[in-house]
Formats: C-alpha cells, structure tokens, sequence
C-alpha cells in the first residue's frame, strides 16, 4: 500500500513539474504583462523624460548665454 | 512585505502566481482523479481505494499550504482593493471558504462527511475557475 501511495505522489510531483515547464515557456523571457510593471516603466520613462527636458532647458539657457 | 515578496519572485511576482495556480488547477484534476479511485467509481488493478484515499490526503495538505501561499502573495503584493476589483477575487475567496468547510469537516465534524464529495467537485470546478481567471489569459492569448 505505501508503495502505491509513493507512486502515487510521485506523479502528482511529476505532473507539477511538467505543467510548470509547459508554464513557463508559454511565458516566455519577456514575462507576462503585468499592471504593476508597466507603471513602474511609465514611471521611469517619466523620469527620463523629465530629466531630458531638464538637461534641453540647461543647455539652451546656456547657449542663450554664449551668444550674449 | 512587498520586498519581502519581490525577492522571493526575484520580482517576477505575476510569473510565480501564473506558474503555481497553473500548478494548482493541474493538482486538483489529480486530486479529483484520485477520488474516483477513492471512492470506487474507476477501479484499477495496480491502484487500491485506501491507497488512492491516502495519497489524496497527503496531497491535499500541500494544496492548501500553497493555495493558501498565492492567495497572502496576491494580497501583499497586490494589495486588498487591486485584488478586490478583479474578478478572480470572489472566485478565491469562495474556494478558501470551502477549502477551510471540507478541512473541518474530514478534522472536526465527520458527522458531515457525506458532503465531501460534492466540497470536493465545487473545490475543482473554483480552483479551474480561479486558474480560467488569473493564468488563461497569458497563456491562451486568444482568451484575453
């Protein structure tokens, strides 16, 4: 009987690990769409683009400068 | 806990909850397969009932322990209100709630057992209908 019960688990622990193969390729490297990551990509690029339009404003400031 | 959380995903939090509930959904079909045993209704000759009743057992106490997991990682990851404007929440808590009713009753009240079968079968269909909910969606993407 234990037998069988062992055997018994061990291909509910096969199954598992089976389907979290399958899983995990049908994801893929890129990972699933997720709310939360995207806002933080929104977030970062809005850092960027703030920093961008910083850095835009400084340099234009200082060509305004130059040419005085 | 949302740290404690990303570095136990290696902040793949989504990935980890697709891969256990699919885990999941896949254990109750075995769980299920293995009642039919259980109780007789699929007889095989290298596989007894008792045998069937006690893998099941064995079985379910890890169920519980990682659907219980998944569910405290949606909630502290996630948070209550994000969970509770989806649609798969209602879906989780009912299945908690039986899981936690077919616990007392094979534990503390075997007066009630012969609603197990069908705690059993509902259990199922609520962990099918919460992995339809959550995990689909990514892997079927003509589901979305």
């Amino acid at each position: 009987m234990m037998r069988q019960v062992i055997g018994s688990l061990a291909a509910a622990a096969l199954l598992v690990i089976l389907v979290v193969a399958v899983v995990a390729w049908r994801i893929g490297p890129d990972g699933v769409p997720s709310e939360a990551r995207e806002e933080h990509i929104e977030e970062q690029l809005e850092e960027q683009e703030e920093l961008a339009e910083d850095l835009r404003e400084d340099r234009e400031r200082e060509n305004r400068r130059g040419r005085r | 806990m949302q740290g404690v959380i990303e570095a136990l995903s290696l902040g793949y939090v989504s990935e980890v909850k697709v891969v256990l509930a699919s885990a999941l959904a896949a254990l109750a079909l075995y769980q299920a397969a293995l009642m039919a045993v259980g109780y007789g209704r699929v007889r095989l000759s290298f596989f007894s009932a008792a045998s069937a009743s006690r893998a099941h057992r064995a079985l379910g106490d890890t169920v519980v322990f990682v659907a219980i997991f998944v569910s405290l990682l949606c909630i502290g990851y996630f948070g209550w209100e994000a969970e509770a404007a989806d649609a798969h929440a209602p879906v989780a808590i009912a299945l908690l709630l039986v899981l936690a009713a077919k616990i007392a009753i094979v534990r503390w009240l075997p007066r009630l057992s012969f609603l197990l079968p069908v705690l059993g079968l509902t259990l199922l269909a609520l962990f099918l209908a919460t992995w339809a909910l959550v995990a689909a969606p990514y892997l079927v993407p003509e589901a979305q």
